[in-house]
């Protein structure tokens, strides 16, 4: 007996397609029975790291701050909290870093600042280039759930929840059902790979328990230990002409078009509303990345644009990129400055923040 | 456009639903259309760029033709094609790294001016298409290749999207004469097309990219020890394999679904017994090419074993240069053809070679040599910094601590753990395996219901794994950047 060609594919993609049903029905029932275990490739609970953040701001905002300092790694990498805090004696300094995070987290984290008994008199916000004005910028589904633990104990922001893909039915159901599929296919079975590495794990012990090794291991492959010479995780946003894109991210060109879309208004008046200093701070990135340009004319008009809007509202900005005189030498991976440089660099910062602070 | 993305499955449906509803001239323009939309997805300039190869060598061919063989005119003609189409390689994949290692050795030399350095984008897949196309015209002028008369079936030779980013690189022998006539909708075909599409998406998204990622870690470090650093390469060892084979797998199960048949560009690299032996399973289609377009023409086997050797030195030197404009391809090029030339020498001096018998403890060893051995070789092929590969070869096994002992066992064996079905397969493959067969049609007497409904069941497999497995990090494929 022969087959049609149509018959043979029919067969052969009903069967990937039930399997691929199968597959999410597993997931499902074993993120039921999930007990929020880490696997080494990076994937974890994001809601968990999102309530956690929030409870992580709560308790280091719970005593009186003179300056909270706001960001992602770019924060991190720069300020050294040891010299920072010797520098600003007798003001006390709280760095809340958080890596990965985007202006919709930081805007989160400013509101709970804000928020708090006593808050600080200065804030100051650590962005790349365009950072500042992309709220969706890294807003894939992990990050989705990072900002609902967020949100969960503050209640849920309206500026914020309108970025947020919408639950159940509305004008967009269809699609929003489409997205949700895809988004149950392509996400892993965390708890599949976790038990693989645990078989992995076991099969290599020596010495130490799988818990004390993930930990060990969590701090040699650490950012304090990266390589000197990697180029940056961001690459094209600098250099693309048009609409600008970074790993299908997408913020538009022009600074006015990319402010209307972003919590950069929102996080102004919020400070001003409650006499809090806002001080934001464009970072220099690695200098002469290897293959990727360090400005653009659309880049450069965009600083520009943000330069003039932030000086009518008399919000102070210190544009790193141009005076910072920190070379390639300094930095570690990509736009993150080395442990050895990051002290000098906290003394460099420092000059270039004091005019700027409240008293 | 790249294979695993839900675009490229959404071009790859309606192109092959279009397609077979075509009549066969009309196919081909199709094709020919698909395939600069494919390949000008991203940068439609690049279009442009192939353009000029094919205007170029479609030329260079034509005029071959009109001329007898052994005339003047033949031999400029070549030189001039080849050195078109090369030239054209060479600006946009070597002219920062020749200017640049020139430059080095005028300011060696004390002499100091300007270096020019051009800022642009690599187009993908050049070196693949170059060599395709300039295979054409050399195959042309030997009189060992019929002329291609239509200049858009030529075209469709050169940038056939399935094999056009990373290979196989065909010759027009093979692929032209399939484009020159019609192909029939055959259910094997169509169903083992599928299954390797499948079987390729299953190694690029859970393989290839979750080991790639311990690979990455491992040398992103600016510490790494002894045990780190060789679990790493053996992660990358399995990284790059799955990543490349899985290219094209899918590549060759495209072109089935479509009627073609594009030659196979792996079998089993990591089973060779020899490095001689790696070369024959290790990227077909470049060894093949690089044997018949430089190390014959060198002289080959038929020289002294000296001239040999240095034949083999310089082929393989190339081929490292072929990957990419850094030194450290050119190292690795330059290691495995010591590596092929010592077996060259030893053999002739012994008269071993193929066709001895070997006992499974010889033969186990032999295979365990030649994987450390291209392994080692993977270190020159992945650390592309100089300081740190020398770093990295001069690490001791000794005072390393107990913690980075199991964190490197721990890679390497997770590796290999992902790697299983990669071994599974080619064990399967190496004892004759009845499902290996009935998969390939080679059982006599299966019929086709049950071939089908195994092939459902290692789709099923596949995409439930596909699914529960893949890496939530997607990487681009390694040989992109070639």
């Amino acid at each position: 007996m022969s087959l049609s060609v149509r018959s043979s594919i029919f067969i052969l993609a009903t069967s990937a397609i039930v399997a691929v049903g199968v597959a999410v029905k597993l997931r499902e029932a074993s993120e039921r029975t999930d007990d929020g275990d880490r696997g080494l490739r990076g994937a974890s609970n994001f809601v968990e790291q999102g309530r956690t953040h929030t409870k992580d701001l709560a308790k280091r905002i719970s005593r009186a701050q003179h300056i909270a300092f706001v960001g992602n790694s770019m924060l991190g990498t720069r300020i050294d909290k040891d010299t920072i805090n010797e520098l600003a004696k007798p003001r006390e300094v709280a760095i809340l870093k958080e890596g990965n995070t985007f202006s919709a987290v930081w805007y989160l984290g400013i509101k709970q600042i804000i928020e708090s008994p006593t808050p600080p008199k200065n804030v100051v916000v650590f962005f790349r280039d365009r950072m500042l004005t992309w709220p969706t910028f890294r807003l894939n589904d992990n990050a989705v759930e990072f900002l609902q633990g967020m949100m969960e104990s503050n209640g849920v922001d309206p500026l914020v929840d309108r970025y947020l893909p919408a639950e159940g039915e509305d004008n967009d159901g269809f699609f929003n059902e489409l997205e949700a599929i895809h988004a149950r296919v392509t996400e892993p079975n965390d708890a599949m790979i976790t038990r693989i590495e645990d078989l992995a794990l076991d099969v290599t012990k020596i010495e130490k328990d799988k818990d004390k090794r993930r930990f060990a291991m969590s701090e040699r492959f650490s950012m304090e230990n990266l390589r000197h010479d990697l180029p940056a995780d961001i690459q094209d946003e600098v250099t693309t002409m048009s609409t600008v894109s970074s790993d299908g991210y997408e913020t538009p060109n022009d600074f006015h078009d990319a402010l209307a879309e972003s919590l950069l208004p929102a996080m102004v008046n919020l400070c001003r509303e409650n006499g809090v200093r806002l001080i934001l701070v464009r970072v220099k990135r690695r200098p002469d990345a290897k293959g990727y340009r360090e400005s653009s004319p659309e880049l450069d008009q965009y600083i520009s644009d943000l330069s003039k809007w932030l000086a009518e509202r008399d919000v102070p900005f210190i544009d790193a990129a141009p005076i910072s005189p920190f070379t390639e030498a300094d930095y570690a991976d990509g736009d993150h400055v080395s442990a050895e440089s990051r002290p000098a660099y906290t003394r460099w910062f420092w000059k270039q923040l004091t005019p700027h602070l409240a008293p | 456009m790249i294979f695993q993305s839900f675009d490229y499955l959404i071009f790859l449906l309606i192109v092959v639903v279009t397609y077979w509803r075509l009549p066969m001239r009309v196919q081909n323009w199709f094709l020919l259309a698909a395939s600069l939309v494919f390949y000008g997805y991203v940068h439609p300039w690049y279009c442009a760029l192939v353009g000029a190869t094919i205007l170029i060598d479609y030329s260079a061919a034509r005029m071959l033709s009109a001329r007898p063989q052994g005339s003047r005119g033949r031999k400029r003609i070549l030189a001039t094609s080849l050195t078109a189409t090369f030239s054209i390689l060479c600006w946009f994949k070597y002219f920062n790294f020749f200017t640049e290692a020139f430059w080095t050795a005028f300011a060696q030399l004390g002499i100091d001016i300007p270096k020019p350095i051009i800022e642009v984008l690599l187009p993908v897949g050049i070196s693949f298409y170059t060599f395709q196309s300039a295979s054409y015209v050399v195959d042309v002028f030997r009189g060992r290749q019929d002329l291609c008369r239509r200049l858009d079936d030529y075209a469709l030779f050169v940038v056939f999207f399935p094999q056009l980013v990373a290979g196989p690189i065909e010759r027009a022998g093979h692929l032209l004469g399939q484009i020159t006539r019609p192909r029939v909708a055959d259910a094997k075909q169509c169903a083992d097309g599928f299954t390797l599409i499948i079987w390729g998406v299953f190694k690029k998204v859970v393989i290839a990219d979750s080991v790639g990622i311990m690979a990455s870690r491992v040398f992103s470090i600016q510490d790494a020890s002894f045990p780190m650093v060789w679990a790493g390469v053996i992660a990358f060892g399995v990284q790059i394999f799955a990543d490349f084979s899985a290219y094209t797998d899918i590549a060759r199960g495209t072109a089935k679904l479509l009627g073609f048949d594009l030659m196979k560009n792996f079998n089993h690299p990591y089973a060779a017994s020899s490095p001689v032996d790696f070369w024959r399973r290790w990227h077909i289609s470049l060894s093949t090419w690089f044997r018949d377009y430089v190390y014959i023409p060198l002289g080959g086997s038929r020289c002294g074993r000296w001239r040999v050797a240095f034949n083999l030195l310089l082929t393989f030197a190339l081929s490292g240069l072929w990957h990419g404009a850094n030194w450290n391809f050119i190292i690795w090029g330059v290691y495995h053809g010591i590596l092929v030339a010592i077996q060259h020498l030893w053999q002739s001096r012994n008269g071993g070679g193929a066709g001895t018998s070997a006992s499974f403890i010889r033969s186990f060893l032999a295979r365990a040599g030649t994987f450390v051995l291209v392994h080692i070789g993977w270190l020159f092929f992945r650390e592309q910094n100089f300081d740190y590969l020398i770093e990295y070869l001069s690490l001791s096994p000794f005072g390393v601590t107990t913690s980075d002992w199991e964190t490197g066992l721990f890679i390497a064996l997770l590796a290999q753990l992902f790697a299983l079905p990669l071994w599974i397969h080619g064990w399967m493959d190496k004892h004759d395996n009845r499902l290996v067969k009935w998969l390939s049609g080679e059982e006599p007497g299966v019929s086709p219901i049950r071939r089908l409904t195994v092939q459902a069941v290692l789709v099923f497999v596949l995409a439930l794994l596909i699914t529960s497995l893949r890496s939530p990090i997607s990487a681009d494929f390694i040989y992109f950047q070639f």
